[in-house]
């Protein structure tokens, strides 16, 4: 399974990647800094480039997480039927769960840590 | 024997003789006749002996015939007459009478001779002489004989040519004939002389003018023949007739036909001429042009076929009664194809030739135009009367003597009178008692100075006041008035009701139902600054809005005044001086007996102290909104950044219990979580200070702080970055500029905007760092810190570059408090912050510190 990591926190990111790692060591997981990394490698790489899942980070520098979703959608059905997009952060504020759900790109949100349960899950579906 | 012989001579006498012979007797009888009385008169000499010779004669001749009979009897003379004897038959037979007296005998001897042979003949002549006279006098007019040179020979003149001419024939006789010929027809004259020359034939010559005695050019026609060789004549005879009254009327007819033409062809009306049918016979230039046809497109068609088909019944019929032999005339309104809707008026007027109706004329005008302008002039003459009667108010007009032209009803109505006799009558007439009052001297001063006048006045007839207008014009005056009288009292009855206002602080203003102030108390006077005499008359609306006053207000108290009911108000006036104020204002209408309002009271108070006190109240209440939205934010931020490690701590020592002990990544993830652990402590110590700054605010430790040094300050504890990266400041701050500020703040604020422009500085090009004291004024300071660093996008980071934990350069080490801190510390000594910034170009902040 060919997984993408959105998060301007390094620690996270080692966290997210060991943890989906420890499950199933076949995934292939990309981490990125920035949504404006991520978003590079998705308009470069072409559909062969779009993974199964994407965890985002909403409280990133330059472009949050929000700012990414809104770049995403002109990329339209390509992105919408093959990945499914799950919100990853530290906010337990409730206003970012009722807005996550204005996204139709977003299947969920998941707050941090992310853990061994939820990958179980993401990972049967 | 001589007797026998003389007896037989006698009988043969009396039986040969062709005259008759006879003895008469003194009573008139016939004694003895000859025999030629049967001859003569039909009678044998037996018949006619015994029978009285007068009652043979006609009466007419018998008085003639007794008369020579007594003088031939008296004068004992031979007497001869001639008279008519009828005879046995009845014919007359004249007779030559020889009558003597036998005085001896005592009776007459006769001899009566026939000549009716002579009276046939003379008869005969004077018809031939009556004949020619009547020939000349009927034909030609003049003949004339001419010697080869046209000199007259022998004129004879009939009796009307010489009345024309005013020549006598012995006048013209021995002049040349050419002498008399007008200039214009000499040639032809010549000409035809010349010719007679060379013919025999006869030559006719017309139309030459001769001149009359009275110097008038008469039209003579010439007949002429050379008869110079016929022996017996010798000479050219001429015979001419006048033919002035002819030549004059065929120019007449010509002229009047010209004149017809000129008429038909000129006449800008329409005119055709048609047959009993209807068919154009004949039709001028405006009809063509009207029609937008050519003259063969129109001749011998019938009019209807340019007329709309609903037009054709009525001029059909309407050249039905021209033919019956009236005049007709008649409007039509037409609607033409191409012409659209047209008025014509149509007059057909029948020809009469011999009493017989060959045609008739129609001319036809387009009076489209005229109607229209008609109907206009009525329609205004309508409106203007209906104006003039419709004006509610007394109206009446006066020409310039002082008579009056015209009154409307209100005027009777007002005046109490029955003013129909008025028109034409002296004003001054009709009311004396006013002469010379104020009425007169009021319209005299108008009329004089060709100004309007208004005035109030009191009609002591009526015991009325009346407010008047009068306009002068060119024919006098108009005058529109109107009974006040309920005004005035109301008036009287306020000015004592005001007494009592008068005595209140607040404002107090009547106005009338116009809205124009009647009264207005001192407290007015005091609040805005004008005076009763400077608002009376006048709406006070006028003099107290400006430019901040409320329009959506103005218009709802517009309403409010025209709905006729009680309201208030606050809106913004202004005093005489300028001042702005706030005005507090409730508004009454006043009622009169007939249940319309007279008055409205406003009652008005200055409430600008109270509004400015609310005005303070919102800007409070915004300051506070927005602190608590601060705060929020604050909140928000501060739960994610405080969350981020512990999330990152729970997250991490899970993974430990779940890995292997020995393992690289085990060792790793230790690490990291020490270092989570750290994180969190930052934030914790973050949250501090920033709390610690917040909670400053207000009770903040101040003293008198040198700007310039703390800048340096901040300078030298970065020197060693500086230096490190080849940057350099300048600082251009007067070494004297100090103010009221917090020690630590300030140098946080130099330390962290500088920290910043080392840490965002541009990879091209050394860095360089102005601060610079804008401006040094009594209330603050203006500081700019400017750098050439990096620059960031100001379209996207706007309102987050001061946010706590806003980061615009993830490639770069930050946590994204250095600016939140930066204004959060101005801010808690009363100052501020602003940012300028460009990609690649630099970045400037303006710092705004007060001096207290």
């Amino acid at each position: 399974m060919k997984i993408f990591i959105i998060d301007d926190d390094d620690l996270n990111l080692f966290l997210t990647e060991n943890l989906l790692a420890l499950e199933d060591a076949t995934h292939e997981i990309k981490t990125f800094l920035s949504g404006t990394a991520a978003l590079e490698a998705l308009q470069t790489g072409g559909e062969a480039a779009v993974p199964d899942i994407i965890f985002l980070d909403l409280n990133m520098p330059v472009m949050d997480g929000w700012e990414f979703l809104e770049a995403l959608a002109p990329l339209g059905p390509s992105i919408s039927e093959r990945c499914r997009i799950y919100v990853l952060t530290s906010s337990l504020s409730a206003s970012d769960t009722t807005r996550s759900k204005e996204y139709a790109l977003v299947s969920g949100l998941i707050h941090k840590p992310l853990k061994i349960e939820d990958v179980r899950e993401l990972v049967s579906q | 024997m001589e007797e026998k012989g003389n007896r037989i001579m006698l009988h043969h006498v009396l039986r040969y003789s062709p005259d008759m012979i006879c003895v008469i007797a003194e009573g008139g009888r016939f004694m003895q006749v000859s025999h030629a009385c049967s001859q003569m008169l039909g009678y044998t000499e037996e018949e006619l002996e015994g029978l009285s010779a007068i009652d043979l004669v006609p009466p007419r001749d018998r008085a003639l015939a007794q008369e020579s009979l007594r003088s031939a009897r008296e004068g004992n003379t031979e007497t001869q007459f001639e008279n008519s004897v009828i005879g046995k038959h009845g014919q007359q037979v004249p007779l030559h009478w020889t009558v003597v007296w036998l005085e001896e005998e005592g009776y007459f001897f006769c001899v009566a001779r026939d000549i009716s042979a002579r009276w046939r003949v003379e008869k005969e002549m004077r018809r031939k002489e009556a004949v020619q006279r009547v020939l000349v006098d009927h034909g030609s007019d003049m003949q004339a004989l001419l010697d080869e040179n046209g000199n007259y020979l022998y004129v004879a003149v009939a009796e009307s040519y010489e009345k024309a001419f005013g020549y006598r024939a012995d006048q013209i006789m021995g002049r040349s004939s050419l002498s008399l010929v007008h200039p214009d027809d000499m040639g032809r004259a010549e000409q035809a002389f010349a010719r007679l020359h060379q013919t025999q034939e006869l030559i006719q010559v017309s139309d030459v003018r001769f001149r009359a005695s009275s110097g008038e050019w008469r039209w003579v026609e010439t007949r002429a023949s050379n008869q110079l060789a016929n022996s017996d004549v010798q000479a050219i005879v001429v015979s001419s007739r006048d033919i002035t009254d002819r030549k004059q009327d065929q120019l007449k007819l010509q002229e009047s036909q010209q004149r017809y033409r000129s008429l038909f062809d000129n006449n800008p009306s329409m005119v055709l001429f048609q047959d009993e049918a209807g068919t154009i016979l004949d039709a001028n230039p405006a009809f063509l042009s009207f029609m937008a046809r050519r003259r063969e497109e129109v001749l011998n068609r019938p009019l209807s076929d340019f007329l709309p088909s609903e037009a054709v019944p009525l001029f059909r019929q309407k050249l039905k009664e021209a033919f019956s032999g009236s005049d007709v005339s008649f409007e039509a309104e037409v609607i033409f194809r191409e012409q659209g809707h047209r008025v014509l008026s149509v007059v057909k007027v029948p020809l009469s030739v011999a009493g017989r109706i060959v045609g008739v004329h129609a001319v036809i005008r387009d009076i489209t135009e005229e109607t229209q302008a008609h109907k206009t002039v009525e329609r205004q003459a309508k409106r203007l009367s209906t104006i003039f009667e419709s004006i509610t108010d007394a109206f009446c007009t006066l020409d310039r003597n002082w008579n009056f032209t015209y009154t409307n009803p209100a005027f009777d109505n007002v005046m109490h009178v029955d003013s129909s006799g008025f028109i034409g009558k002296f004003a001054w007439d009709v009311y004396p008692e006013e002469e010379n009052g104020v009425f007169h001297r009021e319209y005299r001063r108008a009329v004089e100075t060709g100004e309007s006048a208004r005035f109030q006045a009191h009609l002591e007839r009526l015991d009325k006041w009346l407010e008047v207008r009068a306009f002068p014009s060119e024919e006098g005056l108009s005058v529109y008035f109107s009974d006040i009288t309920g005004r005035v009292q109301q008036r009287q009855e306020l000015e004592k009701l005001s007494l009592v206002a008068s005595k209140t602080s607040n404002s107090v203003v009547i106005l009338d139902a116009q809205r124009q102030a009647e009264w207005v108390n001192e407290g007015f006077t005091r609040m805005t600054g004008y005076t009763l005499e400077e608002v009376i008359g006048k709406n006070p609306r006028d003099l107290l809005i400006g430019p901040d006053t409320d329009k959506a207000e103005l218009q709802r108290i517009s309403e409010k005044f025209a709905e006729g009911v009680s309201f208030n108000t606050n809106l913004v006036n202004y005093r005489k001086s300028g001042e702005r104020f706030w005005l507090a204002m409730d508004v009454s209408p006043v009622f009169g007996t007939a249940g319309c309002i007279t008055h409205f009271v406003a009652i008005q108070k200055d409430i600008t102290f109270r509004k400015e006190a609310e005005a303070n109240l919102v800007k409070m209440s915004q300051a506070l909104y927005q602190q608590n939205k601060d705060l929020e934010q604050f909140t928000y931020i501060v739960s994610h950044n405080l969350r981020a490690p512990v999330a990152n701590v729970l997250g991490l020592s899970d993974l430990l219990t779940r890995i292997d002990k020995g393992s690289s990544l085990f060792e790793k993830t230790l690490s990291n979580l020490n270092l989570s652990a750290h994180r969190l402590d930052t934030v914790l110590g973050d949250l501090n200070t920033i709390l610690t700054v917040r909670d400053s605010k207000g009770n903040l430790e101040r003293e008198e702080v040198n700007v310039r040094l703390k800048a340096q300050q901040a300078l030298a504890s970065l020197q060693e970055l500086l230096e490190g990266c080849g940057g350099t400041v300048t600082v251009d701050i007067d070494e004297d500029l100090s103010l009221r500020a917090n020690k630590a703040y300030l140098y946080s604020v130099f330390h962290n905007l500088l920290s910043n422009a080392i840490k965002y500085r541009s990879r091209e090009r050394n860095l360089q760092v102005q601060i610079k004291c804008e401006s040094d004024s009594e209330q603050g300071v203006t500081v700019s810190f400017a750098d050439n660093g990096s620059g960031f996008d100001m379209e996207r980071a706007r309102d987050k570059v001061f946010r706590l934990y806003s980061r615009f350069h993830p490639e770069i080490e930050g946590k994204g408090i250095g600016l939140y801190l930066v204004k959060a510390h101005l801010e808690a000594m009363g100052g501020g912050i602003e940012v300028a910034s460009e990609v690649g170009a630099g970045t400037r902040f303006l710092i705004y510190l007060p001096k207290a």
